[in-house]
């Protein structure tokens, strides 16, 4: 089966031409990718896509009252909301380091949510 | 009134603002670093989507980290930092500045960097009939609502404009339990990047309606709700295909414009193409020894180009101050065929820099053409690009072999070739 993707590896934004498998949907091959990563995309996002997680959590004694957080890995897309979600019910306190980890194992995707600055 | 002396003083400590100042100190400058609030990094700290950094870093940073690089850089480094320092004004290159613990300061620096960002577009930049209630917001105020201060600013949300930052905050509302009945596009294209569509809108089902504006908001104190419509190829609405849809927030995505205010004082020429200070190749602006820095100078689609612009803008001030200005008439750089935007737009014969890069941006899409930059009938350089696009800047890099191509008479042409 032919299937049309855009791939979100950089900002150029290639139109990707993709085929599966008619019986079990796997990936076969791609068309239309600029780069290796294009193919990469491809083949993950036709077989088990995954996103980046981004999103904030509270924090106690610093000059913001939320500090922006990022998954280590990309989280399997249907794990997306959840992990969201989950970080509303989080408050760190402050300092906090780039790079530190503010939650393990998130939605049970074994991937941790680390800080994206310091503050 | 306290009164610092320095060699370059940059204004904003936004990504080219600390680019900037980094750039400047490397060079063995001594470099004041004046922020009107009280943390660095810009709007970055609010972009906490991932995607910077794929040209400087090799990676997808998100805003906050991406930031977070030069930070830590800064507090290295011997930059002096003026935190929350509103600059007044900017004349004869005394920069007048006010904070709550200093007072009013001067600043009497050698040169200037302006790297004040840009701005939204608002409400009354677009044409929106009916009430004024609140609920009606630019795309980057919902931002730093829910980003930086943790509101959420509505229930049900319409967003005006398909730009990134639109796009982007439809993700992150629904992500954040907002319900985001569509993104209206009053062109017959989408104006942001074409993995927005499909990460941000496609991913969560979210209607992009084009050729589509908001016309008209209802509610009085809150906003209740708003009437779209559909327009034709002239833009003009079509009778008869209004449609009223209950809201109580209206997010506004229609555009940026670079910061001109401090730069219309300071007196420099403001261009008409790209809405920014006219600038020359060192981005040097009409007003000899102060420069401009990243958005304040054209409204660019990644941060890895205004930190690249940022620090071209420092070392222009470098060679102003050790005094290798280029002194040329300067030769225009003219925005040719499908070139709506173009940075710079100023060539000067004699400077001596290593490499120079143009920017440019796209009036229509167009596959299998080449920038060239010619001069008369020369060609000067010339490149293969397999398409280009509004929403993406496009740059040409001379190396200084081909800056030497350049001479003193004529014009200089940047046109996108079929």
């Amino acid at each position: 089966m032919e299937s049309k993707l855009i791939c979100i590896s950089c900002p150029r934004g290639c139109e990707l031409l993709v085929q599966t498998d008619e019986r079990t949907g796997v990936f076969i091959s791609v068309e239309g990718n600029a780069c290796m990563r294009g193919s990469s995309f491809a083949e993950t996002e036709v077989n088990h896509p995954e996103r980046m997680m981004t999103s904030v959590v509270s924090i106690r004694g610093a000059k913001h009252c939320m500090l922006p957080v990022i998954s280590r890995r990309p989280l399997p897309k249907g794990k997306l909301v959840e992990a969201v979600r989950a970080m509303r019910s989080i408050t760190v306190e402050a300092p906090v380091k780039e790079g530190d980890v503010i939650a393990e194992d998130i939605a049970g995707t074994g991937i941790d949510v680390i800080a994206a600055r310091s503050l | 009134m306290k009164v610092i002396e320095t060699d370059i003083a940059v204004i904003g400590a936004g990504p080219a603002g600390l680019a900037a100042a980094l750039e400047a100190s490397r060079l063995g400058k001594q470099v004041t670093l004046i922020e009107r609030s009280d943390d660095l990094g810009g709007i970055l700290q609010q972009c906490i989507h991932d995607g910077f950094g794929l040209v400087r870093f090799k990676k997808q940073l998100s805003g906050p980290q991406y930031a977070e690089r030069f930070i830590e850089k800064l507090k290295a480094s011997d930059v002096s930092l003026l935190l929350d320092t509103t600059v007044l004004s900017i004349e004869n290159k005394v920069i007048r500045a006010v904070s709550p613990r200093e007072g009013v300061l001067e600043i009497r620096p050698g040169a200037i960097v302006l790297a004040m960002g840009c701005r939204e577009r608002t409400r009354s930049q677009v044409e929106i009939y009916g009430t004024r209630p609140s609920g009606v917001m630019t795309a980057g105020t919902v931002q730093r609502y829910i980003n930086l201060e943790g509101y959420l600013p509505g229930r049900r949300a319409v967003i005006l404009g398909s730009g990134d930052i639109g796009m982007i905050m439809a993700r992150r509302m629904h992500l954040e339990g907002i319900e985001v009945l569509g993104v209206y596009e009053l062109m017959p294209e989408v104006g942001g990047l074409a993995r927005n569509v499909y990460q941000c809108l496609i991913d969560y089902d979210i209607p992009l309606h084009l050729s589509t504006t908001v016309r008209e908001v209802f509610g009085k104190e809150r906003l209740e709700g708003v009437r779209v419509v559909k327009v034709d190829k002239n833009r003009r609405p079509i009778e008869g295909t209004e449609e009223d849809i209950a809201c109580d927030l209206l997010v506004l995505s229609v555009g940026l414009i670079p910061e001109n205010e401090l730069s219309r004082k300071a007196g420099v020429l403001i261009s008409p193409v790209t809405q920014g200070p006219v600038l020359d190749e060192s981005m040097m602006t009409s007003v000899p020894g102060i420069f401009a820095a990243g958005n304040v100078s054209i409204v660019f689609d990644l941060v890895d180009y205004v930190s690249d612009s940022a620090e071209a803008a420092a070392r222009g001030a470098v060679r102003y101050l050790d005094g290798q200005a280029p002194s040329a008439e300067p030769l225009d750089v003219i925005a040719g065929e499908n070139v709506a935007s173009l940075l710079p737009t100023q060539y000067r014969v004699d400077y001596v820099g290593d490499e120079l890069s143009f920017y440019l941006r796209v009036r229509k899409m167009e596959s299998n053409v080449r920038v060239t930059l010619r001069q008369g009938k020369r060609v000067i350089k010339s490149k293969k690009q397999l398409v280009v696009r509004p929403a993406e800047m496009v740059t040409l890099t001379l190396s200084r072999e081909d800056l030497t191509l350049i001479e003193p008479d004529t014009p200089l042409e940047i046109h996108i070739e079929t």
